[in-house]
């Protein structure tokens, strides 16, 4: 197997083992990245000069016996809405053009501090939201490769890093992994720090991660997760070893979502996800459809409102400025937030907290809730594909997770989605690996 | 009040609010979102939320 074909944890077991050089690796990716991201796009921006520093650092500590931690030596891409120390950071927006950062956001700075290297920084649609990134699918470079995390799905996909933080608001990080065939978690809201990290909303920005595989979504999670003193939404409630929980895996409980899911998805969407679904069922799994609770009506107009509204008061004095530097979505969802009443706001809000309420019965009796990831396989053209499937758990604040279940006619990925009770993504990882067995992983695409 | 009805009065104030304060050219762009704004907004305005449902920020600590 090629060296940009390695999955995370393979690499940094190869590099504590000493039969993998981070210097030879390093070269291997920004190799990779010279043939294919011409056609892809994935990255903003290659730090090769800081990434070969750091790999050969890496590889000095290596000869001395000096581990960093669990990922030493192991490169990934950071969507360009994380700060990072001294490389421009501009949120695919001229309003931010030229921005260096003085510091790194949390999760880059732990993904530093357990060894990893940052390879550079990955294309993202404008501040996150629906104005296009120039990333294409490398699945088929005539679809998008969702968004907004699209830089990074396709970057991991494109095999050019073999891990990359994105973020989700609405849908940006699970539908992204999904249509490029990968594994994507978005994890309770408050688990992973969102400090410097360019903000969308209070209450709905969670930080993502992709990758090939679901242990090395495990072991990026492990590093990046945990309480951070610098940002108020950060939850106190312990880390787990969600590594070990991998080897804890059994099958699920699962709680098929028909209504809604299965009903505004594509008829080949629905056949191959039920299809997976009953594999998962043969092979062990307790299947029963589960029943979506009565606020479950209301949660798209909530989700929508309430990030119109934070977004249009994060961006207030930047849009007071450069209105006019702003995209068409992008300013019209500030505009439009501006205008949305403050009762309507927080009946938003109550909103959230009854759905939650309602949906705890449900993640009881359930390991997880399933349903297809996507309505349909990522579309040809610049938009970035519809996130509807994404929004409850956004809102939620429930960890979400998507795993590779199939290919539709036209050969692009499908994904299976996993939610399960807040705090409880150990469960939720060991199921997905249960089902990654069952289902086998995402392939490579050819470029 | 009847949703459409609702959604309908919505969309007019919210296009009065956009002329005044984006001016009416920008009011204009702005028609289309701000139509999916009034339906989601009437949406919301109608869903009987329980009394005891406080406005919810972060998700709670797992137990």
């Amino acid at each position: 197997m090629s060296l940009h074909e390695r999955g995370a944890a393979e690499t940094a077991r190869a590099i504590r083992e000493k039969t993998l050089s981070p210097v030879d690796l390093v070269e291997a990716l920004l190799k990779r990245i010279e043939a294919v991201d011409p056609r892809v796009q994935a990255w903003a921006l290659v730090d090769s000069a800081g990434a070969r520093a750091a790999a050969r650092q890496a590889a000095d500590e290596v000869a001395k016996g000096v581990l960093r931690g669990p990922l030493h030596g192991v490169p990934f891409g950071a969507k360009d809405i994380f700060y990072s120390a001294g490389l421009r950071t501009e949120g695919g927006s001229k309003v931010m053009a030229g921005f260096v950062p003085g510091y790194d956001a949390t999760s880059v700075a732990r993904l530093k501090s357990a060894g990893a290297i940052l390879l550079g920084k990955c294309h993202t649609t404008e501040f996150a939201t629906y104005d296009p990134a120039p990333s294409r699918n490398p699945w088929n470079l005539a679809c998008t490769p969702g968004g907004s995390s699209s830089g990074s799905a396709a970057a991991v996909a494109a095999r050019t890093v073999p891990l990359a933080l994105g973020t989700q608001t609405i849908g940006s990080n699970v539908r992204p992994a999904s249509y490029c065939g990968l594994v994507g978690i978005k994890a309770t809201f408050g688990r992973i720090s969102t400090r410097g990290v360019m903000a969308l909303s209070y209450t709905q920005d969670h930080v993502g991660l992709m990758a090939r595989s679901v242990e090395d979504i495990a072991l990026g999670l492990g590093v990046v997760a945990g309480h951070d003193p610098a940002d108020p939404s950060s939850s106190r409630v312990p880390v787990p070893d969600y590594l070990s929980a991998l080897t804890r895996r059994r099958a699920p409980r699962i709680g098929l979502l028909r209504e809604f899911f299965f009903e505004r998805a594509t008829p080949e969407v629905a056949q191959i996800t039920g299809q997976a679904v009953e594999r998962l069922g043969r092979a062990g799994a307790t299947v029963e459809e589960a029943k979506l609770p009565a606020s479950f009506r209301a949660v798209h107009a909530a989700a929508n409102l309430i990030v119109r509204s934070d977004t249009a008061c994060i961006h207030a004095e930047l849009h007071a400025e450069k209105a006019e530097l702003y995209r068409p979505a992008i300013r019209g969802m500030i505009e439009t937030g501006m205008l949305v009443p403050g009762d309507i706001y927080v009946r938003s809000l109550r909103i959230r907290g009854q759905f939650r309420r309602e949906l705890l019965p449900l993640l009881e009796r359930y390991d997880v809730l399933a349903m297809p990831t996507t309505p349909a396989p990522a579309p040809e053209g610049m938009a970035t594909g519809d996130p509807q499937f994404q929004v409850p758990w956004s809102l939620s604040g429930l960890p979400s997770i998507t795993v590779p279940c199939g290919l539709s006619a036209s050969g692009l990925p499908l994904g299976l989605q996993l939610v399960s009770g807040v705090f409880t993504e150990a469960p939720l990882l060991a199921a997905a690996a249960w089902c990654e067995d069952v289902l086998g992983r995402g392939g490579a695409p050819t470029l | 009040m009847d949703r459409d009805k609702r959604r309908a009065e919505y969309a007019t104030g919210l296009k009065a609010e956009a002329e005044r304060r984006f001016g009416a050219d920008r009011a204009k762009v702005l028609g289309p979102m701000i139509d999916d704004t009034a339906g989601f907004m009437a949406e919301v305005a109608a869903f009987p939320v329980d009394a005891d449902d406080a406005p919810a920020f972060y998700a709670e600590p797992a137990s």
